[in-house]
C-alpha cells in the first residue's frame, strides 16, 4: 500500500480517491454521495456511514477488490472512525488557521469587517480541518 | 509585520509565468488539455475542502487557507457543470497565491479574529492588488499553455480567413472575442481569460 495513508480513515479514503485520479466531483456523482460529506469526512470532520452497504458503495467506487487487503483496511477504519467522539466546532485558534489572507469577494473588492466576520462563523461551522 | 507596511513581493509577470510552466511542466507532463488544475493540488501537498454556500451567504468562491493546507471552495459551484471553468480557473489563482506567496505567508503572523480583519481590512489596498495580479497571471499561464494558445489562434484565424472573413481592422475587438470564444473550450476556461491571454501573449490579429 505504498503511497497510501492509513494513519485515519479520512486519509486512507482521500489517499485512494487521488490514486484512482477521482476528483471529489467524480467520486461523489460515481458513487451517489453527498460532497459536502464526504469533504468533511475526508479531513476527519465527520464519521464514516454506519451502514455496510454505503460503506460497500464507497469502497466500490474507490476501486477496491473485495476481500483485498485494502478492502479490509477500509472496513477496519471506518470501525474504528465510528467509535471516536464526533468533532465539534473548532476553536478560535484553529479557525484563524483556516482563514484566507488574500482574496477577494465576487465584485472584486476586500471583504468588510462584517463579512469577515461571517466568513469565519461559516468557517466555525464547517467544522474541524 | 505591521499590516500598514505591507509591502506585496516584487514578482514580475515572466517570473509568475516561469513558475507556472514549471509546475505544468513538472505535475501536468502530458500537456493535455484542460489541465486539470486539482490533480496538480495533490501533487503538491495541497487538498481540495469543499464548503456549502460560500458564493451564496459570503460573495466569495474560493480561498487558500492561512495555514497553507487546503483551498476552501464553494461546494454548488465545483458540482455544478456550467461552472466547471470558473473553478477550474479560482483553483488555479488559489495554487497561484502558495506557489508564489508560500514564503511570504509564513510570516504573517494572525493571532487572533481581530488581527485577520484588521490585517485583511489595513494593507494597502495596492499590495493587495499586487498579489491578486500575481496570482491572476499564474493561473491564466498554467491553464493557458503558450505553444497550444499561439497553435489553436493561428488555427482559428485561418479558419476565419477560409470562410471569408476579412474585416479584421474594422472589427475592432470583436475579432479577437471571437477567436477566444472559438477555441476557449479546448482550455477550460472562459473565453474571457483566453482574450487576455492572447492580448498578454501578444499575439496579432492580421491586419488588412
Amino acid at each position: 500500500m505504498t503511497g497510501i495513508n492509513n494513519d485515519s480513515f479520512g486519509g486512507f479514503f482521500e489517499s485512494l480517491r487521488q490514486r484512482n485520479h477521482l476528483t471529489l466531483r467524480e467520486f461523489c456523482r460515481k458513487a451517489d454521495a453527498d460532497p459536502g460529506n464526504i469533504s468533511r469526512m475526508e479531513r476527519g470532520a465527520m464519521l464514516p456511514p454506519k451502514s455496510p452497504e454505503i460503506l460497500h458503495r464507497y469502497a466500490t467506487a474507490l476501486g477496491l477488490r473485495e476481500k483485498s487487503e485494502e478492502w479490509q483496511t477500509f472496513f477496519d477504519l471506518a470501525a474504528v472512525a465510528q467509535g471516536m467522539v464526533p468533532v465539534d466546532l473548532l476553536s478560535e485558534q484553529e479557525i484563524v488557521k483556516a482563514l484566507p489572507l488574500f482574496f477577494r469577494t465576487l465584485r472584486g473588492q476586500k471583504p468588510t469587517p462584517e463579512e469577515m466576520k461571517r466568513i469565519a462563523e461559516k468557517i466555525k461551522k464547517a467544522g474541524r480541518s | 509585520m505591521e499590516p500598514e507596511r505591507f509591502k506585496a513581493p516584487y514578482i514580475t509577470q515572466e517570473a509568475a509565468w516561469a513558475a507556472a510552466d514549471q509546475i505544468r511542466a513538472l505535475h501536468w507532463p502530458s500537456g493535455d488539455l484542460p489541465v486539470e488544475v486539482e490533480e496538480i493540488l495533490g501533487k503538491v501537498g495541497l487538498r481540495l475542502e469543499l464548503i456549502g454556500s460560500l458564493k451564496k451567504d459570503l460573495d466569495v468562491d474560493a480561498w487558500l487557507k492561512g495555514d497553507l493546507t487546503r483551498i476552501i471552495v464553494d461546494l454548488e459551484d465545483y458540482m455544478d457543470d456550467r461552472m466547471q471553468n470558473r473553478m477550474r480557473f479560482s483553483i488555479a489563482h488559489e495554487l497561484g497565491h502558495f506557489i508564489l506567496h508560500r514564503g511570504l505567508y509564513e510570516k504573517i503572523e494572525i493571532a487572533s479574529l481581530e488581527d485577520w480583519i484588521e490585517f485583511v481590512q489595513v494593507v494597502p489596498e495596492e499590495e493587495y492588488s499586487f498579489m491578486e495580479l500575481h496570482a491572476y497571471e499564474f493561473a491564466g499561464r498554467l491553464l493557458v499553455p503558450p505553444e497550444r494558445l499561439k497553435q489553436e489562434f493561428l488555427g482559428a484565424v485561418k479558419k476565419a480567413k477560409q470562410a471569408g472573413f476579412k474585416d479584421w481592422d474594422q472589427s475592432g475587438d470583436a475579432a479577437r472575442e471571437h477567436i477566444a470564444s472559438s477555441i476557449c473550450r479546448i482550455f477550460g476556461v472562459s473565453s474571457l481569460v483566453i482574450e487576455k491571454r492572447i492580448i498578454r501573449e501578444r499575439l496579432r490579429l492580421p491586419t488588412g
